[in-house]
C-alpha cells in the first residue's frame, strides 16, 4: 500500500512541482501514474522511493513514513528508474549481487531468483559482460531484475516500457499483473495510454503538478462528453487545467 | 558491515578503470601492467632517493630524527589537497546518490562507503609517495621489524584525517551551492577553492615560523617547527611520530583513538551536512529559467560554441 497525504514539492521557491498530492494506492492494484512531459510524475516518484524529501505532507508505504521510517519503508519497495545508466562499469551479475546484499536476499534464493528472472528477460547469457557494453533495452532488463530480486510487496517503476523489446515488454505486463493478484502494490508511470487502459486497474493524471483524475478508464469516458479516443480524452483533461 | 563493503566495492569498481575488460586484448593489458609497475618503480625511486639526500643531511647534525616530521607533515597536505579533488568527485560529481538514495541504506552507510573510496585512492597514493621514505629511514637508522610494522600501521591510519577535514571542507563549500545560482559553474570551482583554503591554511601556519634562510638544514629547521605548529591544528601528527620514532605500540594506539573520535565527528555532522546539500542538488536540472527573448536566437560560428561547450 502506498498513500501520499497532502504531498507537496517546490524546486523554486512560490511554484509548486508538486502540489497537494493526495493518493492512495490500495494491496493488489495496478495503479497508471500518467501527464504530460513536466508535469510532476518523477518528482512524485523520486519523493515516494525517498530520492527527494517533500516540503509538506506524508508518504507511507504499507504504513511506514518513507522520511521516518526510511529502512522499513524502502526494503518493501522495489523501484527502476527511468533511465537505467546506474553503475555501468559493474559486470551484470556484479549489479545483481550487490542489490542482493543490499537488501539481504539470502545465497540460495538469490543464485534461483537471478536464474529465473535473467532467463525470462533473456540476458542470462550476458551476465558476465560490464553493462556499458549493454544496450539500453538491456540495461532496462537488469535494473527490473535488480529491482525484483528481493521479490519487493511494491514495484514503483519510472517509464519501465521505454526501451524493452516486445516479448520482454509482454512479459513485464504479465509479472505486474501476476504481482498485483498476489496482493501487491504496483505504481508505474507511463506515457503510452494503451498501456495503461489495458493494465491499470486505476489511473491517475497528473498535469502541472496537480492530480487533476484519479479512477478506473470507465470512469474517465464517462466523465467525458465525446465517446473519442483516448488520446482525445487525455487531451481534453490535461488542457482544461 | 556487510553493507558498507558492498557499497564501497560497487563504488570503487565504477570509479577506476579495470584491468579485466573484456575488448582489451591481452598483449595491451601486459603493457599496460608493465608500464604501471615502471611507473611505480620511477615515483619509488625518486621519494627514496630524495629521502636519501634529507636523511643524509640530517644525520650530519645528528637530527635524523626530524625526517619523520617532516615526511608525515608533507603527506599529511598531500593527502588533503589530492582529497579535496576526491572528495567533490566521490560526494558531488559521482552522480551515483540518485541511484543509492531509493536502497534501504542507512545515510551513515553511504557516507561511509563513500569516505572508503577516498581511502582506497589515497593508500595509491601512499605506496607511490610513502612506502620508499619509510624503507630509506628505516635502512638508514638501521631500525628493527616493530619500525615497519608500527610504520605500515601509522601509514594505514594516518590518512583518514586528512581525508575527514578536506571532505569537511568541501561539503562546507558545496552547502552553499544551495543558494548559487549557476551550480554546476560553482561545483566546477568548488576544488579549486578547497585547495585556496587547505593552502591558505598551510601558509598561515607557516608563516608564524618566520622561514627567512635559504639553506637546507635551516629550511628543515624550519620545517620541523612547522611540524610543532600543525601539530597543535592537526593533532594526529605527534602521536604518529611518536609511533614510529619509537616504535611504540602506545602511541600508535592514541592516534587510532584520536581517528576514531574525529571519525564519529564527522560522521554525525557529515549525515546533516552531506544529504542537506547532496539532495538538494540532486533538483539542480530541475530550475526553471527565464522566458527567452528575441535577443536570445542568434547564430554563433561553431568554433565559439565548441569552446563555449568546453568551459
Amino acid at each position: 500500500m502506498i498513500k501520499l497525504e497532502n504531498v507537496s514539492k517546490s524546486y523554486v521557491k512560490g511554484k509548486k512541482s508538486v502540489d497537494t498530492l493526495n493518493l492512495e494506492i490500495k494491496d493488489g492494484e495496478i495503479f497508471g501514474f500518467l501527464g504530460p512531459n513536466g508535469a510532476g510524475k518523477t518528482t512524485t516518484i523520486k519523493m515516494i522511493t525517498g530520492i527527494l524529501n517533500s516540503d509538506e505532507g506524508k508518504i507511507l508505504v504499507d504504513d511506514k513514513d518513507i522520511k521516518t521510517d526510511s529502512i522499513s519503508a524502502k526494503k518493501t519497495i522495489g523501484f527502476v528508474p527511468d533511465t537505467p545508466d546506474i553503475f555501468l562499469k559493474l559486470k551484470g551479475i556484479e549489479y545483481l549481487n550487490f542489490m542482493g546484499d543490499i537488501y539481504e536476499v539470502p545465497k540460495e534464493i538469490r543464485k534461483q531468483r537471478i536464474e529465473e528472472l535473467t532467463k525470462k528477460f533473456e540476458i542470462y547469457d550476458n551476465l558476465n559482460e560490464e553493462m556499458q557494453g549493454y544496450s539500453h533495452g538491456m540495461r532496462q532488463k537488469i535494473i527490473l531484475c535488480g529491482a525484483l530480486l528481493s521479490n519487493p510487496k511494491n514495484w514503483i517503476l519510472d517509464e519501465p516500457m521505454t526501451g524493452l523489446d516486445p516479448k520482454a515488454s509482454y512479459d513485464l505486463k504479465e509479472m505486474m499483473r501476476k504481482h498485483a493478484k498476489e496482493g501487491n502494490c504496483v505504481f508505474f508511470s507511463t506515457h503510452v495510454l494503451e498501456v495503461a487502459e489495458k493494465l491499470c486497474d486505476r489511473v491517475g493524471i497528473i498535469n502541472k503538478g496537480k492530480l487533476i483524475f484519479v479512477g478506473t478508464f470507465d470512469e474517465m469516458k464517462s466523465k467525458l462528453k465525446d465517446n473519442g479516443t483516448l488520446e482525445e480524452l487525455f487531451l481534453e483533461i490535461t488542457q482544461d487545467e | 558491515m556487510n553493507k558498507i563493503f558492498s557499497l564501497t566495492k560497487v563504488l570503487l569498481k565504477n570509479s577506476f578503470q579495470k584491468y579485466d575488460e573484456k575488448n582489451s586484448k591481452k598483449s595491451s593489458k601486459a603493457i599496460r601492467i608493465i608500464s604501471y609497475g615502471i611507473l611505480l618503480i620511477y615515483f619509488m625511486a625518486i621519494f627514496g632517493f630524495m629521502s636519501y639526500g634529507l636523511i643524509t643531511t640530517l644525520k650530519q647534525i645528528q637530527q635524523e630524527a626530524m625526517f619523520i616530521g617532516i615526511f608525515l607533515l608533507a603527506l599529511a597536505l598531500l593527502t588533503i589537497i589530492q582529497s579535496i579533488v576526491g572528495a567533490t568527485n566521490v560526494f558531488y560529481f559521482s552522480k551515483d546518490l540518485e541511484f543509492v538514495l531509493p536502497l534501504p541504506l542507512k545515510p551513515r552507510e553511504i557516507l561511509i562507503a563513500k569516505l572508503n573510496v577516498i581511502l582506497v585512492t589515497e593508500y595509491i597514493m601512499e605506496i607511490l609517495f610513502a612506502v620508499a621514505p619509510i624503507i630509506t629511514y628505516g635502512e638508514l637508522t638501521s631500525a628493527g621489524p616493530m619500525f615497519y610494522i608500527i610504520s605500515l600501521l601509522v601509514l594505514l591510519i594516518f590518512p583518514i584525517i586528512s581525508i575527514l577535514i578536506a571532505t569537511f571542507i568541501i561539503m562546507i563549500i558545496m552547502s552553499f551551492s544551495k543558494g548559487v545560482k549557476n551550480k554546476d559553474r560553482f561545483r566546477l570551482i568548488a576544488p579549486i577553492l578547497g585547495i585556496i583554503i587547505a593552502l591558505v591554511f598551510s601558509f598561515a601556519i607557516s608563516g608564524t615560523s618566520e622561514i627567512t634562510d635559504d639553506e637546507l638544514i635551516e629550511l628543515l629547521m624550519q620545517a620541523n617547527s612547522m611540524v610543532e605548529v600543525v601539530s597543535d591544528t592537526l593533532p594526529v601528527i605527534k602521536p604518529a611520530i611518536n609511533a614510529i620514532l619509537n616504535s611504540s605500540f602506545i602511541e600508535f594506539l592514541k592516534l587510532l583513538g584520536i581517528t576514531a573520535v574525529f571519525y564519529i565527528v564527522f560522521i554525525i555532522i557529515g549525515n546533516k551536512l552531506y544529504f542537506r546539500g547532496a539532495v538538494g542538488n540532486l533538483s539542480s536540472g530541475a530550475k526553471k529559467g527565464k522566458n527567452i527573448t528575441g535577443k536570445d536566437i542568434k547564430i554563433n560560428p561553431v568554433r565559439k560554441i565548441i569552446c563555449k561547450k568546453r568551459i
